[in-house]
């Protein structure tokens, strides 16, 4: 049962049914549940030719042998591994045959025996991937990724980001696979005849939780819960952390976008002039930043693995907050090491990291120390040559510290860490210029050289007015004489090595100068500021002069923040306070300014300068606190969520009582959060609060909020409504310099205050608050929060608009499928992008708004499904190639112009304003006018839209290219009825529009021969065509395509009669003259408005609908054809390459399929391709139909070329395209002759598949 | 009507006062803040720090035999505060609704605001809509000059009026841009309390609060010991509530006088 050797590389395979009687194959060696198989060497010309064909559409070469694994007697086998040589397939066999034939043995049951096997491959196959994406060179998970694509309809952009064996329980436990990609998680499985498939949107999803399967024995399993409480579970996974944490990942990149999406009208720290401009967030980091700048359609060839993005991402995410790098840095190499420090004798043992300009250092055993090294403030470097270790690197910084570094991993890594170390060192000789004018504004260099007053020009307002508090009782000499010495010991700003004493230092308060710097250190903006000289001032020269709503919103707090602080009286304080601001909302305008910030800024302002408080709040804002000065402040509602789940857990007392007399924990605490207590507490201590977070992070504000609630903790249990919650904690913050222990007779208690008590227990009671606990919580929380926020977003702008007769819920649906177009439609699209666009759609996503609520409005869809259904497609990638350079068919081109057409003039119906823009107001009164218009006002819409000159009448081109539009919105109707409607309609209209002088005739007749020949004709003579074939039996209709051209020169003639006009009134005539017209205008059209019904199913359904039938005709006829030979059904399986579209014949729906028109031209060479896929499945062709088939190949080659699954088949006019046409005519008519109804054949297909 | 008194006197005064929870809710700047400290402390600030979140005020006043003791929610104006309002306005049994009758776009946002009360709040609060700073504009236009030029001003001139709205702009003559008759009509229509105030004279500012503490079912509140409890029932977060919005019960039909006090 062990395994006794590696298994062979690249030569097994997921799972994937098939048969294992195929003719195609030969059995070479077989055992009781293996069998190795071999292709047949062919005589067989044609079968040669065949396979051929087959390997050059499908773009898979079928590998010559393979190994299946029977399971039940009558059940398929599994196809375990494939290879193109016979020593490969040896060696899996052998390994097989080693590894689980005595493990077979002792299982009885056959289900087991399967499980067993299943999962032992799956676990070898999918350890084998790593990084999976379409692009990869893997076989495997290109076809995992196809298959997910064919399985779920997504847009040809999506792409996998990775994907599981596992199981789903439903009733039932159904094993299958689970896709995970940028926008969705799907599951795919398909068990003893029945099909399980689940699609969740990412975006949509609530909460993740891991969880234990099998009676909690095994942590494998995953619940997910979605917005609407609906709750999926998966288990069996065998990667479930992993899983996890991606999902997590991607949930948590959704959000975000989600978040850009919704929350802001517009960016408003956008300027108010001018739209072009777009500041660059340089901290964001997001998905769109992985892939850089390639169309969705041509994905590079080299595109590394999305996976492997993400995964990078979060890797270098990780290590910029451990040492508060800049979002610039990523990791690049790291080797364990000993770290020597100066001229100390203690040493320490960690890790060192690398990035482009960094060089870290974290000591991973008791002794913390923690080294951020920026590369350009090393002097020198030089490999030791030490006995001990291999490598030692003698670094000397800036300030003469000499620091060695010991690497103790093995030797090619230390080479590889050392050659990259000497590269980014040469990269930072220029940074290294700047180094000095930057130092001379570091106080710690003045006052190390004993110069305190040189860095006083440019520093914090304290310097001119004065800092907060009396320097004596806060012991400030003291205190800077302690940093003195650590500056000493440890180096200083840039080089400062953080060790034990680092936080004892920051926990007692810092003194008032250095404060600032200290604060620098702490939170790492010292490094942004270094890095970036004269951003700050540029930022403000840049814009000078200019407006935006931020700046309005600033200008209205400037005399109100801190406004008791000397400074703030004057103008010197606030134009420092206005300029800070506004240079951030100008760095970033998607956030611009929120009220809080001015608290914040103006009380770092008394301690830094400008552009040092500029970076602070940079970092703030980005990093310590994300999201809490957002437009829509998801950070602080989701870290008052965390809060009140702390209490919940360390003061269930207190909780409980709370949620008894209804207080609401963050009406008192919100503010707390929000001005980090500026102005909650005395500013004293409020800086003393600010040290410790800009140190340890966010987890102080926790921990001192919930310390406050502890202490407190009586009088608030005794409070009854919020009103006294209020007063309890508003006379605690007034009483925080007094003693805590006025009457002990200790008089070291009597001394402690307040604040010393709090800090105390906030230390030492909630000590297990540590920065992981409010990163975990943060990411367990967060999806609910912004599900809150997107109802309530969603709810305050549904009460804003005016919805006219449309539902509370059907308001709730237009608004979700707005925001839908909008969310999928610019994953690209960065917040900061024009003003208004954030919330309405373009004419693009109006597209696919509409295809969301519209079947026949699905332009993009069509072509799309096709590409990506189409079962001779084979490699996605080629096929993308191909179908975007060069031929795509003039038919489903037309069509999808016409399509454009008839939506853009909808449009442009709706665009009341003429914006451009569409906001769901005026989606909502377009939609409405159509849905809850009646008759007449539907008509005239139509009419309207057509009058493209808007004279008031229909001319002969506008009356054409209005039945384009009705075809287009018929064409996937049920039945060929609205073909003869709309002929009828062209008929009538010319019959019955007004002739124009009929002395033009003549000219008009040469002009419109080109003309409308070219143009518009093929669609009147489509309809005519298909028109009359309906009303014709089949013999007719095949005349009737075999002679295109006697129709044309029979029917045109009487088209190109004078140039007409047809007015309103006689446009209503017509319409009202033909039964199914009059319904579609009456209610048809209206009704094709999906608002409550699930729309995106049924779109599913379509194509599989329709190629389900194909398949099934095409199976039928392959069928009768071979007679005996077996035809079953193929399941699902990420490597089921060639069989990928019996994927698709396995539906349930396939029994319900009402296909459109089985008799018409339409969807000929989808037959005929369907055709050759069902007959190499039943694995022969039958001599009767070799001819045809000849003929298939041919046209094969073609529709790979053109992509022909049109309806609108007929416009290939060349003589080439004829000839095809009449032959898959004449294929097809032989093959409509032996079927009789097509939903019998429908039923048949679906239930007996499984039969031999 | 100006029975409203300190409440220190009355304190010694031996009644349960009567609690109301009252919200104040507009646009960024339109003084709402003010409008409370003039309540409170009779008094006026030229430089008040924004609200964050939402500031807590009580004042105690006493109309006709009770006392009734204001608790007051000051919140935070600006747009993006917007998503906290319904920590504050839920179970409150009076809302007053602050637009600045300089800025015609104040009072969109007000009308916003009663919209989602009406919906969203305990179904029984009382709103009264309030234009402030009536006295930039009590001077020098009259009611019929400022209904000619309602609504052609642009955000420009918007920007600049807010700027000067903390100095003394009497000589500017800001125009109005709210005509009384439109908020009043408005106020009417939708029931609700009308009054125009200015919190730097303290104009109308009593007026407000007396006359919701008339139209306060005081009875119903002291018997209930303490308003419904509308967001506690679903699961703890009824900060922003989801399942909230379903009844949008307009106020009762005792409405219909809508008494405008001015």
């Amino acid at each position: 049962m062990t395994q006794h050797f590696k298994p062979p590389h690249q030569v097994f395979i997921l799972p994937t049914p098939c048969d294992q009687h195929n003719p195609l194959f030969d059995t070479v060696q077989s055992t009781e549940n293996f069998v190795l198989q071999r292709t047949k060497a062919s005589k067989n010309q044609f079968l040669n030719s065949f396979l051929g064909t087959i390997q050059n559409v499908f773009d898979t070469k079928q590998a010559p042998f393979r190994v299946l694994f029977r399971r039940q007697v009558n059940a398929q086998a599994l196809m375990i591994a494939e290879a193109e040589t016979q020593k490969n397939i040896d060696q899996a066999w052998s390994w097989v045959q080693d590894n689980f034939v005595v493990g077979l043995q002792v299982l009885d049951d056959a289900q087991e025996k399967e499980e067993w096997v299943l999962t032992k491959i799956r676990s070898i196959v999918t350890r084998a991937d790593k990084g999976t994406d379409d692009i990869t060179s893997d076989e495997k998970v290109r076809s995992a990724s196809r298959a997910f694509r064919q399985t779920f309809n997504v847009l040809p952009s999506e792409r996998l980001v990775s994907y599981y064996s596992c199981s789903y329980h439903s009733k039932m436990m159904n094993q299958g696979w689970m896709y995970i990609s940028e926008n969705y998680l799907c599951f795919y499985s398909f068990m003893l005849g029945m099909e399980t498939k689940i699609f969740l949107e990412l975006k949509d999803v609530g909460d993740l939780q891991k969880e234990k399967s099998k009676r909690g024995v095994f942590a494998d399993a995953i619940r997910v819960v979605m917005k609407d409480e609906q709750e999926y579970f998966f288990s069996n996974l065998f990667h479930r952390d992993e899983t996890y944490d991606m999902l997590v990942q991607l949930t948590t990149l959704t959000m975000e976008r989600l978040l850009r999406n919704t929350a802001s009208e517009h960016a408003p720290g956008m300027s108010n002039g001018d739209e072009s401009e777009t500041v660059k967030d340089v901290f964001s980091v997001d998905v769109d930043s992985l892939e850089s700048g390639e169309s969705p359609y041509s994905p590079a060839p080299t595109t590394r693995p999305l996976r492997l993005g993400l995964e990078e991402q979060k890797r270098d995410s990780q290590f910029q907050q451990r040492f508060s790098l800049p979002t610039s840095e990523h990791l690049m190499e790291e080797s364990s090491a000993t770290m020597i420090h100066g001229d100390r004798t203690d040493m320490f043992h960690g890790r060192l990291y690398m990035s482009e300009s960094f060089l870290c250092f974290i000591c991973t055993d008791a002794n913390p120390c923690v080294l951020a090294l920026p590369l350009f403030t090393i002097r020198r470097v030089e490999r030791m040559n030490s006995r001990s270790a291999m490598y030692a690197l003698n670094i000397l910084t800036w300030h003469q510290m000499r620091i060695v570094f010991r690497l103790n991993g093995p030797k090619t890594q230390c080479e590889k860490f050392c050659g990259g170390l000497k590269t980014n060192l040469k990269l930072q000789v220029r940074a290294m210029r700047s180094l000095k004018p930057f130092l001379a504004t570091c106080f710690s260099e003045a006052l190390l050289a004993d110069r305190p007053d040189i860095a006083e020009k440019d520093s914090g307002l304290g310097w001119i007015f004065e800092f907060p508090g009396d320097p004596k009782k806060l012991k400030n000499k003291s205190k800077t004489k302690l940093w003195l010495q650590y500056f000493k010991d440890n180096g200083r700003n840039l080089t400062m090595t953080k060790v034990a004493t680092f936080p004892k230092l920051i926990r007692v308060g810092l003194p008032n100068k250095l404060r600032g710097e200290i604060w620098e250190v702490c939170t790492g903006s010292l490094y942004l500021r270094s890095m970036n000289p004269g951003e700050y001032t540029r930022l403000l020269k840049d814009n000078e002069g200019k407006m935006s709503l931020s700046l309005e919103e600033i200008e209205k707090d400037l005399n109100r923040s801190l406004p008791e602080y000397q400074a703030y009286q004057a103008n010197q304080g606030i134009n420092r306070l206005r300029n800070v601001l506004s240079a951030y909302a100008w760095k970033n305008p998607d956030l611009g300014y929120c009220q809080a910030m001015n608290i914040v800024t103006s009380a770092i302002l008394i301690y830094q300068s400008e552009e040092q408080a500029f970076w602070t709040l940079n970092v703030l804002c980005d990093r310590l606190v994300p999201g809490y000065y957002s437009t829509s402040m998801y950070g602080a509602l989701l870290d008052q969520t965390i809060l009140e789940h702390l209490l919940e857990k360390t003061m269930p007392v207190l909780s409980k009582h709370l949620k008894k007399v209804d207080v609401q924990l963050s009406v008192a605490c919100l503010p707390w959060f929000l001005s980090l207590f500026i102005n909650s507490m005395p500013l004293v201590y409020a800086f003393r609060v600010l040290d410790c977070f800009f140190y340890e992070g966010p987890k102080v504000l926790f921990q001192i909020s919930l310390a406050i609630l502890k202490v407190n903790g009586d009088e608030l249990l005794a409070a009854k409504d919020d009103g006294a919650f209020m007063d309890v904690l508003k006379k605690y913050f007034g009483t925080l310099d007094e003693s805590a222990f006025p009457n002990s007779s200790n008089p070291k208690a009597r001394a402690l205050t307040k604040f010393n008590e709090l800090m105390l227990v906030a230390y030492k009671e909630f000590e297990s608050i540590t920065p992981e606990t409010v990163a975990e919580l943060r990411r367990n929380h967060q999806l609910k929060v912004v599900h809150n926020i997107g109802s309530f977003t969603k709810r305050s702008q549904l009460r804003n608009i005016n919805a006219g007769k449309f539902s509370k819920d059907e308001m709730s649906v237009i608004y979700d499928r707005f925001y839908n177009a909008l969310f999928y439609g610019r994953p690209q699209a960065r917040g900061s992008s024009k003003q208004g666009e954030a919330r309405a759609l373009d004419a693009t996503t109006f597209v696919s708004f509409l295809g969301s609520l519209a079947h026949w409005a699905q332009v993009e869809d069509d072509q799309m499904e096709n590409v990506d259904t189409r079962p001779s497609n084979g490699s996605l990638n080629h096929h993308r190639r191909r179908g975007s350079t060069s031929t795509t068919s003039t038919a489903r081109e037309r069509r999808r112009v016409v399509g454009r057409h008839f939506i853009s003039r909808l449009f442009e119906r709706f665009d009341c304003n003429g914006t451009g823009l569409l906001s769901l107001q005026e989606v909502t009164t377009g939609l409405g006018d159509i849905i809850h218009g009646d008759l007449m006002t539907r008509m005239q819409l139509f009419f309207d839209m057509h009058d493209m000159n808007k004279d008031g009448t229909l001319s002969r081109d506008e009356i054409l290219s209005m039945s384009e539009s009705l075809l287009f919105i018929f064409r996937y109707d049920d039945g060929d009825s609205y073909l003869g409607a709309i002929s009828n309609f062209i008929r009538n209209a010319f019959e019955f529009a007004e002739k124009v002088d009929a002395v033009k005739r003549d000219t008009l007749v040469t002009e419109e021969a080109e003309a409308t020949k070219v143009d518009t004709e093929e669609k009147k003579e489509e309809a005519l065509d298909e028109s009359e074939k309906t009303t014709k039996d089949d013999k007719d209709a095949e005349d009737a395509t075999t002679a295109p051209k006697a129709e044309k020169t029979g029917s045109s003639p009487s088209h190109e009669e004078p140039e007409i006009q047809m007015s309103l009134p006689s446009f209503r005539m017509v319409v009202l003259a033909d039964e199914a017209l009059e319904k579609f205008f009456d209610s048809g059209f209206s009704n094709s408005f999906k608002l409550l019904e699930p729309l995106d199913r049924q779109r599913g359904l379509f194509a599989r609908e329709v190629f389900d039938s194909l398949l099934s005709e095409g199976r039928k006829l392959a069928g009768s054809i071979t007679g005996g030979i077996q035809n079953r059904k193929r399941p699902h399986g990420p490597a089921s390459i060639s069989s990928s579209s019996s994927t698709l014949q396995a539906t349930p729906s396939s029994s319900s399929l009402p296909l459109a028109s089985n008799k018409s031209t339409t969807s000929l060479s989808e037959s005929t391709a369907t055709v050759d896929g069902s007959s190499a499945m039943a694995g022969d062709v039958a001599n009767k139909v070799k001819a045809d088939i000849k003929d298939a190949d041919h046209k094969v080659d073609i529709g790979a070329n053109t992509e022909d699954d049109d309806e609108e088949e007929d416009e290939d006019e060349d003589g080439e395209g004829d000839d095809l046409l009449d032959e898959v005519e004449k294929f097809l008519t032989e093959f409509d002759l032996e079927e009789t109804g097509k939903k019998d054949l429908g039923l048949t297909s679906a239930t007996d598949p499984d039969s031999p | 009507m100006s029975q409203v008194s300190d409440a220190a006197s009355h304190a010694a005064n031996n009644m349960k006062p009567v609690q109301v929870k009252l919200v104040l809710l507009g646009e960024a700047a339109v003084g709402k803040s003010s409008l409370v400290l003039r309540f409170v402390n009779d008094e006026f600030q030229e430089n008040k720090e924004p609200t964050i979140g939402a500031a807590f005020l009580t004042q105690k006043c006493r109309l006709e035999d009770k006392v009734i003791k204001f608790e007051i929610w000051d919140t935070a104006g600006q747009e993006r505060f917007h998503s906290l309002a319904p920590m504050y306005y839920r179970n409150a049994q009076a809302a007053v609704v602050v637009y600045d009758v300089t800025k015609a776009s104040s009072l969109e946002k007000a009308k916003s605001w009663v919209k989602e009360l009406q919906r969203q709040a305990n179904p029984n609060i009382v709103i009264a809509l309030t234009g402030n700073k009536v006295d930039l504009v009590s001077s020098r236009r009259s009611r019929r000059m400022s209904v000619d030029n309602e609504d052609e001003d642009d955000d420009e001139r918007d920007a600049q009026e807010l700027d000067e709205d903390e100095e003394d702009d009497e000589d500017y003559g800001i125009s109005r841009q709210v005509p009384t008759e439109e908020a009043s009509a408005y106020a009417q229509e939708s029931g609700l309390l009308f009054f125009e105030t200015s919190a730097k004279n303290g104009q109308g500012v009593a007026e407000v609060f007396t006359e919701i503490a008339k139209k306060i079912p005081l009875e119903h509140i002291l018997s209930s010991t303490r308003g419904g409890r509308a967001g506690g029932v679903n699961g703890g977060n009824g900060r922003v509530d989801l399942q909230n919005g379903a009844n949008g019960q307009r106020l009762g039909g005792q409405q219909d006088k809508g008494g405008c006090a001015c």
